[in-house]
C-alpha cells in the first residue's frame, strides 16, 4: 500500500515537473501538441502537493497558463478576501505567497519535492505570523489613536 | 527652529526598520524576499511585510507592483524602494547612536 502510494505520488510529481518546465519556458501558453490537460484532482488520502494536475497525452489545446494548476495557498488568499482591506491584502498576505508560490515553483522545477513541501509549510508559518503580527500592529495603532485623542 | 520642526517629523525606527533601509539604501528596488534573505535571519517572512506597510505609511519606503506581461499567471510581486524620507531618517539614527554610544561602539 505504501509502495503503491509512493509510486503514484512519484509519477504525479514527474508530470508536474514537466509541466513546470514547459510552464515556464513557454510563456503565456503552452505549446500546441504535446499535452492535453485533465481536470484538477485533490485526492485527499495523499500526503504529496496540494494540487495535483492531470495529464494526459495527446490532443493538442492551448490552455490559459493560470487554470494549469492551483499553487499552494489559493484558497487562503480567497479567505484572506472576507478579512482584510484591499490595500492589507495586497501588501501582505499575497506578497507571502507569492513568495511562497515562486519559491516552491522553483523547487518543484528542481524536482526537489521535499524542499517543495518544507517551503509550502514554512509558507503558511510565515502567514500565520504575518497576521499575528498585523494584529498587533492593528491593536497598537488603536491604543495610540485612543490615547492621542484624550 | 526649522531644524526642531525637522527633528519632530523625523520618524522614529525600529531595529527592524533600520535593518530593511540599509538593505534598500543604495540600490534601485528590492522584492521583499530579497531582504529576507540578505538580511541572514534577521528578518523573517511572516513579519517583513508587515513592517515594510508600516515603513511605507510613514513614508520611509515606496513601492510599486511588479510589470508582468500578459497572460503569466502568478500574483503581483511588489519592489520596494527607499524614500528621501527614509535615507534622511537612517542618516538622522545613525548620527544619533554614534553621539550616544561613540563612534567606536556603533561602527565596531
Amino acid at each position: 500500500m505504501r509502495w503503491r502510494r509512493r509510486r503514484s505520488y512519484e509519477g504525479t510529481s514527474v508530470q508536474l515537473v514537466k509541466l513546470l518546465k514547459m510552464w515556464r519556458n513557454s510563456g503565456p501558453h503552452l505549446p500546441s501538441g504535446s499535452f492535453r490537460l485533465g481536470t484538477m484532482v485533490r485526492p485527499s488520502a495523499r500526503f504529496d502537493i496540494d494540487i495535483v494536475v492531470a495529464l494526459r497525452h495527446g490532443g493538442a489545446r492551448q490552455a490559459d497558463p493560470a487554470k494549469l494548476f492551483t499553487p499552494p495557498g489559493w484558497r487562503l488568499r480567497g479567505l484572506a478576501t472576507l478579512a482584510y482591506s484591499k490595500r492589507t491584502r495586497e501588501r501582505v498576505f499575497d506578497q507571502i505567497l507569492a513568495d511562497m508560490q515562486e519559491e516552491w515553483m522553483e523547487a518543484m522545477v528542481a524536482d526537489r519535492i521535499h524542499l517543495a513541501r518544507w517551503i509550502k509549510i514554512r509558507g503558511y508559518a510565515s502567514l500565520l505570523l504575518a497576521v499575528v503580527a498585523h494584529l498587533v500592529a492593528l491593536v497598537g495603532s488603536k491604543i495610540r489613536d485612543i490615547r492621542q485623542t484624550i | 527652529m526649522a531644524e526642531k520642526q525637522a527633528k519632530d517629523v523625523m520618524p522614529r525606527l525600529s531595529g527592524k526598520e533600520e535593518l530593511i533601509l540599509i538593505l534598500l539604501l543604495g540600490r534601485p528596488q528590492k522584492y521583499g524576499l530579497q531582504l529576507v534573505r540578505e538580511s541572514e535571519g534577521r528578518l523573517r517572512r511572516g513579519t517583513v511585510y508587515v513592517t515594510l506597510g508600516r515603513m511605507e505609511d510613514k513614508g520611509l519606503v515606496e513601492s510599486r507592483v511588479e510589470q508582468k506581461s500578459e497572460g503569466v499567471p502568478g500574483i503581483p510581486r511588489r519592489l520596494y524602494r527607499i524614500t528621501g524620507l527614509g535615507e534622511r531618517a537612517l542618516r538622522a539614527r545613525q548620527v544619533a547612536l554614534v553621539e550616544f554610544y561613540g563612534a567606536d561602539r556603533v561602527t565596531g
